[in-house]
Parts: C-alpha cells; sequence; structure tokens
C-alpha cells in the first residue's frame, strides 16, 4: 500500500487519512504492517457515520463499503463524458469544414438561399449560392466597386446601404428538371417591401433624407415587378415568369448566371420541333462531363487555338480551349448550337496573325497578356448570301475595322484612358495542365475593376446630381454638371 | 447523495460544456442582421475561404480567424470535466481567449449594435456569459474548499 494517491499522486498526510485531499479520491488502507492480519470478517453493519476531516471531499460516502482504490465515479464520468462530447463535436466540425459539397441541397433551396443573401446584402452568402467557376474574380470587383462608392461617400456601414431595407416574403417556385445536373427554377409568387431609413442614408445623399424626412417604403407582387423587365419570351404576350437556371456541381445546387441566360436565350425554342429541325437538344448531362482540357503550349498561341476550334465549328472544342468550371453551364449547349449552325449552312473561318505580346505574372496562376499588336481577319460563309469578311488590327490603343466596303481607324486618345483608366489591350490566361488558357471572366473582371478604380470623381458627381433631381419635387435638372433650379 | 463539492464540480463542469457548445454551435448561424454573414454563416464562410473565391473580401488569415472560436469552444469542452489545478488553468486561459474573441468579433462585425446582431452574434455572447459564470463558481468553490480547510 502506498503513501500517495493513487489517482493524483497527493501524499498521504496522516497514516488514517481515507480520503485524498487533492481530489477526493478514496485511500487505500494505510501501509501494511509486516504481516498481513488475519481475515477478519466484515462487521454486520456498516460502522457508525463519522464526519470526514475538513480536507476530505465527501465523495465518496456514497461508495459502498470496500470500494477502495477507486476514484470517485461522478468526477470520472464527466471527465470521460465532456471529452467524447468535445472529440464528437470536433469530429462533426471538421466533417462539415472538410466535406467537398457545398452550395444547397435542392434546386429550390438554392434559389432561396441566394435571395436570402441578396436582400440581406450578404456577399458571402449570395458567393456560396453561386457556380465557383463563375464567380472567380467576382470578390474584386466587390471590394474594388465598395471601397470606391465609400470613398465618395456613397455608403456607409456594413451592407451596400444601411439606409435600404429589403424583405422578400411568401416565394414559391417551380422546379422543372432539365437534367441530373440541371434545373430551371421558375418564381411563381412572392412579396416584396423596400424601404428606407432616412436617417442612416450617407451624408452625401442628405437630399434624399430631407424630400422624404419620414422614409418611404414600396411593396407588391415581387413576380410583376421582375416580370416587367424581361423580354416576352414565348411571344405569347403573356406575363413572363422570371427563372434561374441552378446545376449540380459535386454535390451541390448553385445558381448558375451563364446558364440561366443561356437558358433565357434557348427559353426562346423550347416548343421548337428539334427533330424536323435536325438539330439535337440540348444534353444537360455535358454538365458533369467536362472534356479534357485543350490548352496552349506559350501565351501567344492561346488566341490561335481558338480561331482553330472556330474554323473546325466544333463549339465542344471552344468550349475545351476555356476553363472547364467556368463554361459547364454552356456545355450542354454546345451540340445544340452546331447542330443549328450547320442547319442554316453558316461556317465561320477567322485567323490571327502578326502577334506581338507582353506577358507578366498576374498572380493566382493568371498569367497577364497585353496584345501591342495583332491582325485579326475573318469570314462568314451562309449558302444562298453573300461572303461576309473583315478584319481588325490592333496597333497599341489604335484600332482599324475593314470590311469588303470600307475601312475606319479608332483609338483611345487621352481623354478615354484618364476616364476609363484602359492604356493598353490585355487578355488575362489561366494557367491549366502546364499551358494556358483564355480566361474570358478573370478578363472582363480585371477591366471592370480597371474602370472602376480610375473613373474620376465627376462622373459620380454627375451621377449624383441626377439623382438629386429626380427626388426634388422642383424642376430642377442638371445642365453641364450643375443642379439648376427651373424656378 | 452527491456531496456539495460534488454537485459543485459537476455545475462548473456543465457550465463550461454550455460555454463552449455555445461557441462551436455559433459557426453554424448567420452572425449579422444585415451585411456579410447576414445569411451565410461562419461555415459559409471558411468554405469560400478554403475555395479561395472571397480572397479579395476576406484576408486569408480569416479562416483561422473563423475557426478559433469553435476550436475554443471545443476545448474547453473537453476540460470541463477534467480536474486539477493544469485543466482549470486551461480552461480559463481559453476562456479568456474566447471571450476576447467574441468581443473583436463583436465589433468588426456588428459594431456592438443588437439590432444587426444575428443568432450566431448572441449564441457567442451567452457563451462568453458563461464563461465568466464558470470562472465565478470555480473561484468560489475554491475559496470554500480552502476556508473549510483552514
Amino acid at each position: 500500500m502506498s503513501n500517495f494517491c493513487g489517482s493524483c499522486g497527493t501524499p498521504r498526510s496522516t497514516p488514517d487519512q481515507r480520503f485524498c485531499s487533492g481530489c477526493g479520491a478514496v485511500l487505500a488502507a494505510a501501509p501494511a504492517p509486516t504481516a498481513p492480519p488475519p481475515y477478519v470478517a466484515p462487521p454486520p453493519a456498516p460502522p457508525p457515520y463519522v464526519a470526514p476531516p475538513p480536507v476530505d471531499y465527501a465523495v465518496p460516502s456514497q461508495l459502498p463499503p470496500g470500494d477502495t482504490g477507486r476514484r470517485a465515479p461522478v468526477g470520472k464520468i464527466l471527465g470521460i463524458g465532456t471529452l467524447v462530447l468535445a472529440l464528437a463535436g470536433a469530429g462533426v466540425v471538421a466533417w462539415a469544414v472538410l466535406r467537398p459539397q457545398g452550395g444547397a441541397e435542392s434546386p429550390e433551396a438554392a434559389v432561396e438561399q441566394f435571395v436570402a443573401a441578396v436582400v440581406a446584402q450578404d456577399p458571402v452568402g449570395a458567393l456560396e449560392m453561386v457556380n465557383p467557376g463563375e464567380v472567380d474574380g467576382v470578390d474584386e470587383l466587390y471590394d474594388a466597386a465598395y471601397d470606391r462608392l465609400e470613398e465618395e461617400g456613397l455608403v456607409d456601414g456594413e451592407g451596400l446601404s444601411e439606409a435600404i431595407e429589403i424583405e422578400v416574403d411568401n416565394l414559391s417556385f417551380d422546379v422543372h428538371e432539365l437534367g441530373e445536373s440541371a434545373a430551371r427554377v421558375v418564381l411563381t409568387d412572392g412579396d416584396y417591401t423596400v424601404s428606407f431609413d432616412p436617417d442612416r442614408l450617407p451624408d452625401r445623399l442628405a437630399f434624399i433624407a430631407e424630400a422624404y424626412p419620414d422614409g418611404a417604403s414600396r411593396s407588391g407582387d415581387l413576380v410583376e415587378e421582375l416580370a416587367y423587365d424581361l423580354p416576352d419570351l414565348n411571344r405569347e404576350n403573356d406575363r413572363s415568369e422570371p427563372f434561374v437556371t441552378v446545376v449540380k456541381i459535386d454535390g451541390g445546387w448553385y445558381v448558375s448566371a451563364f446558364g440561366t441566360v443561356v437558358d433565357g436565350v434557348f427559353a426562346d425554342s423550347i416548343n421548337l420541333d428539334f427533330d424536323e429541325y435536325d438539330v439535337r437538344e440540348p444534353d444537360f448531362d455535358e454538365l458533369a462531363e467536362a472534356p479534357d482540357p485543350i490548352v496552349a503550349d506559350e501565351p501567344e498561341d492561346v488566341l490561335g487555338n481558338l480561331a482553330d476550334a472556330v474554323n473546325e465549328g466544333d463549339v465542344s472544342e471552344l468550349l475545351a480551349n476555356l476553363p472547364a468550371d467556368q463554361v459547364a453551364a454552356l456545355r450542354p449547349y454546345a451540340r445544340t448550337l452546331e447542330d443549328t449552325l450547320s442547319e442554316q449552312y453558316i461556317e465561320f473561318e477567322v485567323s490571327v496573325s502578326d502577334l506581338e505580346v507582353d506577358t507578366e505574372d498576374a498572380g493566382d496562376g493568371l498569367l497577364r497578356m497585353t496584345v501591342d499588336r495583332a491582325f485579326l481577319s475573318g469570314t462568314t460563309y451562309q449558302e444562298g448570301e453573300d461572303v461576309d469578311s473583315g478584319s481588325l488590327e490592333v496597333d497599341g490603343l489604335c484600332f482599324t475595322a475593314s470590311t469588303s466596303y470600307d475601312s475606319d481607324q479608332e483609338c483611345l486618345d487621352g481623354e478615354v484612358t484618364a476616364d476609363t483608366g484602359i492604356d493598353s489591350v490585355f487578355l488575362i490566361l489561366r494557367e491549366v495542365d502546364d499551358g494556358y488558357q483564355l480566361d474570358p471572366l478573370a478578363t472582363a473582371a480585371a477591366y471592370a475593376r480597371t474602370v472602376i478604380d480610375s473613373a474620376p470623381s465627376s462622373l459620380v458627381d454627375e451621377l449624383v446630381l441626377e439623382i438629386q433631381s429626380e427626388v426634388s419635387e422642383e424642376c430642377d435638372y442638371v445642365d453641364d454638371g450643375v443642379l439648376v433650379s427651373c424656378e | 447523495m452527491p456531496t456539495v463539492e460534488t454537485r459543485r464540480h459537476a455545475t462548473v463542469s456543465l457550465l463550461w460544456v454550455l460555454a463552449g457548445g455555445c461557441w462551436t454551435v455559433q459557426l453554424f448561424l448567420p452572425w449579422t442582421t444585415r451585411g456579410a454573414f447576414a445569411s451565410s454563416s461562419m461555415l459559409d464562410g471558411v468554405r469560400l475561404l478554403r475555395s479561395g473565391v472571397i480572397d479579395a473580401v476576406v484576408p486569408a488569415w480569416a479562416l483561422y480567424a473563423l475557426l478559433a472560436l469553435p476550436a475554443i469552444g471545443l476545448s474547453v469542452t473537453g476540460l470541463a470535466g477534467l480536474t486539477g489545478p493544469a485543466a482549470e488553468l486551461g480552461r480559463v486561459v481559453l476562456g479568456v481567449a474566447g471571450a476576447i474573441l467574441v468581443a473583436v468579433a463583436g465589433q468588426v462585425l456588428v459594431s456592438y449594435e443588437p439590432s444587426r446582431t444575428g443568432p450566431g452574434g448572441w449564441l457567442s455572447l451567452v457563451g462568453a456569459v458563461l464563461v465568466g459564470a464558470a470562472v465565478l463558481a470555480s473561484v468560489r468553490g475554491r475559496r470554500t474548499t480552502e476556508e473549510s480547510e483552514s
């Protein structure tokens, strides 16, 4: 027998101490004498209760006699229980963080969560619900736009505008399955309310608060409001139904901006008899089947590869020249577009020559290719029609466009360059499989960001004055950058 | 019947478990009512950061900041039932660190405005209050023990 506690090692303070002063565990009997005592049968009844010394915990009082040497079960259960709880929690968190699946669990959930994020002005929530391949660089644009608006005193606070509050209720959707990996979600019902709090407007827009000191709100039918601006796609002069195309990627459903636009264009042909025109319908299973990427060994070969694909009339090959996740939503329509062109006997022939470029690393696997000089020519053949051909010569910031009939040259002069910040023609390339592909989205985002950063404050001033003249109940108007009262 | 000391130990452990639970569960809830993290959770932010989609909006180190509070929550939960001075010191240090994180996040995300605070923010605050209660209960229990010993 030991002079120390078997659980925590605290030394025994007196030989007859029964409980550990450190952790409360029952201590074994005092050190044994030289010879073991003869066996004595336990007394028929437990000894009368004796209050333990102050340093001893009373936990063992609930233990049966003879349960010596074991730690108090309550403490042990608590210790093990909380450890198990923490480990289980860590497992759940790790699974949630590391699992590859993002997006929503159903097509309508993706749209609902996207709408909720937009209404709450939550960029994180909105981006979480958009096809990841289509949002590369969008975060930079958002950041640049927000910084610029803040710099101009047009936003204040966390949301894009603290003053504006949007609520949408009673949303209901119809889901049209387009395949296993795509669906069209049609908004069939919903209400909206937009209101603003004049006290939360940024100082620069104080004139709105003066015009509407009590604030204002507007509410109505969301479907009607959205459909008002939509084209009459089925040409039946009825109410257009706002819809969003969603795609399934790695098990999660995402809103697809590209898919929605293309689906909108093709929605016009929903009732088209594809067999009659020998045009194959979109194959939405193509969404999940990315082709092997076609890459250029050198940056300057990227445009040549694209020209080759166009000359082949092979839309799938053209898309294989672009980042696969970015154009995923376009792949289903490739064969339909090919057949449509073929049906109408349309062929293209394009070429790129005299290419002089400079390249620089743009970070994140991107390359900025500045085109100093290039000559692009194209010809369109259609049965029964005249052959159309034209060319575009790029020389720095000067562009010479020529057709069979005339030629015209335009140069981006100093004023345009100063207003837009665009001082060169460039493309953004993405490194893929030890080669390069054109990244259309990153290219567009780079141009947009340049314009956002460079647009002069005078343009913003004009915009604010326009708003001021709209808000004013007087017949004020803007003339040469000045708000003029007509009184 | 459990003794006073057992009950005290269980109560303090329960407070730590609840605090840790609050700080873990907030990962799955929106922190604000408007703007970033109003309809999305910190977990959504972590996923987007890992995918590189919001590099420009949120700095890369934010990934660790977003995961720090649930990590602390899980740690204090694990330590909640353990006895001994080392476990107690660990709980207190982690609890204080978590409370500081909650204070910083409250300033950055909602500027301490109750109307802008979402369920995740409130739950984190409850976790911080529970940590305070657990520390107070521990100190009080220790004093009582010391007094009875003397």
